[in-house]
């Protein structure tokens, strides 16, 4: 029984990690831009589909496909936050209503894309680079999951540093807390938002590619990677950096310690039920500052 | 966050359009003689429906619902249960579907008391994706992803693409009706619209303005069942599929495409929409979302209000 | 040493018209400042200046080039510095990092150095409160911070709006103590006030708006001479 409740928690900080770095990537979009992003698990299916395509070639790995994702999203970040988000940029900050709707048609736009050019069949890359796994006592921990969630950790502790110890990344801090000031200390908000959107959608194509060795990709996947980085953030807390994480692992914890109690599949009910309760008693998440009443 | 529909101006020559307007689709069979374009007539006639409701919670009470597609499903797995476990008339189960998602409304629509933006919209999102999961978990009633088949279509209707057509366009027409009365040319919808542009003068100006939005979800919620309820016994298949996110995008589309704020710009823009869509499936592409998606975006950018909004420009 | 004209500026947002035909000229070197009564348009005016509303008609112009439509952060680089009324730095970031902030456009490491050193030996409660949260400061402090951020990049002209809100007599006395400093050393000041004593003391050239246009020009000596203030905060009539 310990043995099961152990492997649950260890399988929980595994996909929480994924929760962690998707969290904290809809976080900087969010905490900059003001923009509720619906598009943001899109930005992972292009990374997954990109290391497909990598699959499809015989370039399997981790690095490689994870490098090449990053390319891919940033070049798709910026090409979105130009053409489709500044335009409705006002005073530093999207507007939330129309830069949500945009976000709506452009997940609508991508995930049908996805699924016209690769077809509706999942997919899985082939060659799975770390195989075997590692085993501490009783403990079997699956080495892929293991890189899954390495490659989490490295993505977010650089996000994390980067956004702590240089000048850009105090200048994105600074336009996500007041841009009318960061503007006049000569930063250009409409670039910040820039590299803003590209990062925070690089991360999560990163994550896209990093978890296609173990799940499938298929065209649909976005919407569901997209709920979960709301439901971490909310849960963390709307502006938190550490909230992000902690919530992200707590998230992956609560939903695998439940099958449990909760058979699986029911057990999908644990993310969306605990967003629930902290909009209701909590609204400001664990560490959050800002309050409902934005 | 609001996009409240601007005051209404009396339309001279709305009367004339309306008859028109029915005329047109009472006649229709007649043309479109095919069952698969009669079908695709009558299942737009739902999403018109679908897409007035959510223009009424968005619209004029400005409360941003991301659980529409809850309601439906509600709406739909209520009647067919009803007639099915129940075994009474599905033209009661239409009005049962509706009371229960009416009654989903009025709980979706608590947190709605303190919270409003992003965080209203996630948590009619919560619900939504909670009521999906239990509708495809709990096999033994739901019958889970294979979809629940077991109800009866409309009694004393036959089950002919052209009755089903006529039913639907009933309910539709009656519901669309009623919801542009209530929203758009009665003194609860302004009351409505005075609480969406700003709840704290609303309140101090004495409306109760939690009971307000409660009603508003209500209304909604009820409206968007029946249509839930309408499909349910016309399709005759209810899946886990009608409670998923992805119909709650595509009436966010449709309405905003259609012009938020006039119930009839998102009615006639579901239409036209859906029957265009279905009609390109038959061309053989793969195409149609993504040529919504990239509509939606186009108008957001170009014509954020719509369709509506530039008739009423025109004006 | 900088110059700065707004010529015959109308601006306003969205349907309505704050500014018309407003012209003031801010000479090199001096404490120029700017008054009026609520809703009269200084702040429309800092904002046009600025670059934060892009007026309808007339220009702005920095030792005679156009910079009427140049984004707020070139203009910045051109040496101009803003201090806003409100909410000018960034709580959550630490002294320290406010005045890193305030010195994005300076590349060279030892200037910054050698500049942040000179805020901290004129503001010494900022040095002793580097690395603490600007959100701890006080209203006083916070205007020192303000003061000193904007320091930072050595500004030809600093505009701002209302600095002495919020202050006990004291701080303002403080406030404006370095300002006449600031101005003594060659920059250029516009100062917007409701505070209109203490800025009288200090200008060496007055404007006044009314209802968006303008109402008196001149030095502090003439305005008072005249019946002007009175009219302009009590209305017509008054003594």
């Amino acid at each position: 029984m310990i043995l099961d409740i152990l492997t649950f928690i260890v399988l929980g900080i595994m996909t929480g990690g994924v929760y962690a770095l998707l969290g904290l990537s809809l976080n900087l979009i969010f905490g900059v831009m003001r923009v509720i992003n619906v598009a943001h698990g899109e930005m992972l299916t292009l990374g997954a589909y990109t290391a497909v395509l990598l699959g499809i070639v015989g370039i399997g790995g981790v690095a490689l496909p994870v490098v090449a994702a990053i390319l891919v999203v940033t070049f798709a970040g910026l090409v979105i936050a130009r053409v489709l988000l500044r335009p409705l940029t006002i005073d530093g900050r999207v507007h939330e209503q129309r830069g949500m709707v945009m976000s709506l048609g452009l997940s609508l736009f991508l995930s049908n894309a996805v699924l016209a050019a690769f077809g509706p069949d999942y997919q899985r890359v082939p060659g799975i680079m770390a195989r075997g796994a590692i085993e501490i006592g009783d403990l079997v921990l699956e080495g892929q999951r293991l890189v899954i969630l390495a490659g989490s950790i490295v993505l977010a502790a650089a996000l994390m540093l980067f956004l702590r110890f240089t000048l850009v990344g105090l200048a994105i801090r600074a336009v996500g807390e007041n841009p009318e000031a960061a503007q006049a200390n000569g930063i250009s908000v409409p670039r910040i938002h820039l590299i803003t959107f590209a990062l925070g959608s690089a991360l999560a194509g990163a994550a896209g590619a990093l978890i296609t060795p173990v799940t499938y990709a298929f065209p649909a996947m976005g919407f569901n990677y997209t709920l979960y980085a709301f439901i971490t953030i909310i849960i963390g807390g709307l502006g938190s950096v550490w909230g992000a994480v902690l919530a992200g692992f707590l998230l992956g914890i609560a939903e695998s310690l439940s099958v449990i109690w909760l058979t699986t599949g029911y057990n999908a009910i644990v993310g969306p039920g605990l967003m629930l309760l902290m909009l209701l008693l909590r609204p400001q998440g664990l560490l959050g500052r800002r309050l409902a009443r934005a | 966050m609001t996009a409240i529909a601007p005051p209404t101006r009396r339309a001279k020559t709305a009367p004339l359009l309306w008859v028109g307007i029915l005329a047109v689709a009472l006649a229709l069979p007649a043309v479109a003689t095919n069952n698969f374009v009669l079908h695709a007539l009558t299942m737009s006639l739902i999403f018109a429906i679908l897409a007035a409701s959510w223009d009424v919670l968005f619209g004029y009470a400005g409360q941003v619902s991301f659980g529409h597609a809850g309601f439906f499903g509600v709406g739909a797995y209520g009647s067919a249960f009803f007639s099915y476990y129940a075994g009474l008339s599905p033209w009661l189960g239409l009005f049962v579907g509706g009371a229960a998602a009416a009654f989903f409304g009025f709980i979706v629509g608590f947190p709605s008391l303190r919270l409003r933006g992003v965080y209203l919209a996630l948590a009619t999102l919560a619900c939504s994706e909670m009521l999906r999961i239990v509708v495809t978990n709990w096999v033994p009633v739901t019958r889970g992803t294979l979809g629940f088949n077991l109800h009866p279509g409309f009694p004393y209707v036959p089950h002919t693409p052209i009755a089903h057509y006529y039913v639907i366009l009933a309910g539709a027409m009656l519901s669309i009706a009623i919801m542009y009365k209530f929203a758009a040319r009665s003194r609860v919808g302004l009351v409505l619209r005075a609480v969406a542009a700003d709840d704290i003068r609303a309140q101090a100006l004495g409306v109760d303005v939690f009971r307000m939005k409660l009603l508003a979800f209500t209304v909604s919620g009820f409206f968007a069942g029946l249509a839930g309820a309408l499909y349910a016994h016309f399709i005759q298949l209810v899946t886990p599929n009608e409670t998923a996110s992805s119909l709650t995008i595509l009436i966010i589309a449709m309405a905003t495409i259609g012009g938020v704020g006039t119930i009839i710009g998102p009615a006639i823009a579901a239409i036209v929409i859906h029957f265009v869509t279905e009609m390109l499936q038959i061309a053989g592409t793969v195409f149609d979302k993504i040529a919504v998606g990239l509509v939606l975006m186009l108008f957001v950018l170009f014509l954020p209000r719509g369709i509506a909004g530039l008739v009423r420009k025109s004006r | 040493m900088a110059q700065l004209e707004a010529v015959a500026l109308t601006a306003g947002y969205g349907g309505s018209t704050i500014l018309n035909n407003v012209s003031i000229t801010i000479a090199s070197g001096c404490i120029t400042g700017v008054i009026g009564p609520n809703g009269a348009g200084k702040s429309t005016l800092l904002k046009a200046i600025m670059g934060y509303i892009v007026p309808r008609a007339g220009a702005v112009r920095l030792d005679g080039d156009d910079i009427t439509r140049l984004p707020t952060h070139e203009r910045i680089r051109r040496g101009i510095a803003y201090i806003a009324q409100t909410r000018s730095h960034f709580p959550s970031q630490t002294v320290q990092e406010n005045l890193r902030i305030g010195a994005y456009l300076v590349r060279d490491r030892a200037v910054r150095a050698a500049r942040q050193a000179e805020i901290f030996r004129r503001f010494p409660i900022l040095a002793e409160r580097r690395r603490q949260p600007a959100a701890l400061l006080s209203g006083g402090q916070l205007r020192m911070l303000e003061i000193g951020r904007v320091l930072m990049t050595s500004p030809r002209l600093i505009v701002l709006d209302e600095p002495s809100v919020g202050l006990s007599p004291a701080l303002v006395d403080m406030v404006y103590g370095h300002l006449r400093e600031l101005a003594a050393g060659g920059t250029t000041l516009l100062i917007v006030e409701q505070n209109v004593r203490k800025l009288l003391a200090v200008a060496d050239f007055v404007y006044a708006l009314e209802n968006g246009a303008n109402r008196f020009e001149g030095t502090p000596q003439a305005l008072t001479a005249t019946g002007v203030l009175a009219n302009l905060y009590l209305g017509a009539g008054a003594a």
